[in-house]
């Protein structure tokens, strides 16, 4: 193995996403957890206790802020308001980096209470890195930047995934967080092939990965069936596969976070699938 | 070809399920009477339209979801920390 591969080796992490449901394991178990991620927006309106707790924690093992709210992918222009929270906490919490999807969430006064794709086009490019542009100035630090799944190719597109996550990622300057399940997801359910997808984005501009599982939902007419990326399921073998194929390409050090968000099984098992993002890596460095 | 009422009529389409209706059956004339240019209401009219359906009741899962959980909780595991710290 090469000097610098040794060396992206002694430098990767693997963590996992804060849920208080997981709590008792993480704490029980942090020598084996690199990098926790903490969803932001749990703590914009947080209690002192738990913003203690939350500040207790950072001080123990690294932790990342992730925001779900900020709708930073749009020609509309961000809230400084969601901004100025991710600046508070980054501040109070001393978190060592802090994220958001490249997605919208709201547009003319409608909620749509999860991460939707805009339309894919030089507008919707522009208007991103101008929004991270602007957060980056508000909370004092550039964020990572993570694809999102998306059930429908968004409408009115004049590019491809991957030509708009690489021209947001360069026009913005940031680092990507790149979550492998997103996009195996996107590409098993557009037939593409996941790997060739992969082998398209800015992968030199990969920060962190997101890795979880999903399950595969029927069609309404009953035609055909789609991945939904739901965080409720095991990491799946392919994305592992995908893991080790950005550690051989991506010669710098990566985090790795396996999100979980429900359906949780034993902490022995969520080690077991910390150990198979640690081998993924390994094999991928080894290559 | 993106703009914010473009970003707009798709919120509505996400949420709203009698708007999304009336735009599957005729997408082009509904999409140019919530004001799209008429190269935005083309492009949305080849929209895939189980595609969209799939999305909008993912949406719904999750409003839904986050409903039912609006309230992280939080207070054992502090509790938990507070003790092992």
């Amino acid at each position: 193995m090469a000097a610098a591969a040794v060396a992206a080796v002694a430098a990767d992490r693997v963590g996992l996403g804060w849920r208080g449901e997981l709590a008792a394991g993480i704490l029980s178990n942090l020598a084996q957890i690199d990098v926790l991620e903490v969803i932001a927006d749990d703590y914009y309106r947080a209690s002192r206790a738990s913003m203690d707790a939350l500040c207790s924690l950072a001080r123990q093992v690294p932790v990342s802020l992730h925001g779900v709210g900020m709708g930073l992918a749009s020609t509309i222009p961000a809230e400084p308001r969601r901004l100025q929270a991710m600046a508070r906490l980054m501040k109070t919490v001393q978190a060592e980096s802090w994220s958001e999807h490249l997605s919208f969430v709201r547009a003319g006064g409608v909620e749509i209470g999860h991460l939707a794709a805009p339309p894919r086009t030089p507008e919707s490019v522009a208007g991103a890195v101008a929004n991270i542009a602007l957060a980056s100035r508000i909370v004092g630090s550039a964020p990572l930047m993570e694809n999102i799944a998306t059930l429908v190719e968004p409408p009115a597109s004049t590019m491809d995934e991957a030509q708009w996550l690489a021209q947001i990622i360069d026009g913005a300057q940031v680092p990507l967080l790149l979550d492998l399940h997103n996009l195996y997801a996107n590409a098993v359910n557009r037939g593409q092939d996941p790997q060739a997808l992969l082998l398209r984005l800015p992968l030199a501009r990969v920060g962190a990965v997101h890795l979880s599982g999903g399950h595969w939902i029927d069609e309404p007419e009953g035609t055909g069936r789609r991945l939904l990326d739901d965080h409720l399921h095991d990491v799946p073998a392919d994305v592992f596969a995908l893991l080790t194929v950005l550690a051989r390409h991506a010669p710098q050090p990566l985090t790795v976070i396996i999100e979980r968000d429900g359906n949780y099984p034993s902490f022995e098992h969520v080690l077991d699938q910390l150990a198979l993002a640690r081998a993924a890596l390994r094999a991928g460095r080894a290559a | 070809m993106s703009s914010p009422t473009l970003e707009a009529y798709l919120a509505v389409l996400y949420t709203d399920e009698a708007k999304r209706h009336a735009f599957l059956q005729a997408p082009q004339a509904q999409a140019l009477l919530h004001g799209l240019s008429p190269q935005e209401a083309q492009a949305m009219a080849a929209v895939d339209h189980i595609g969209l359906r799939m999305a909008a009741a993912s949406f719904q899962h999750k409003r839904a979801a986050h409903g039912s959980h609006a309230k992280p909780r939080r207070g054992w595991w502090r509790r938990l920390l507070e003790r092992w710290r």
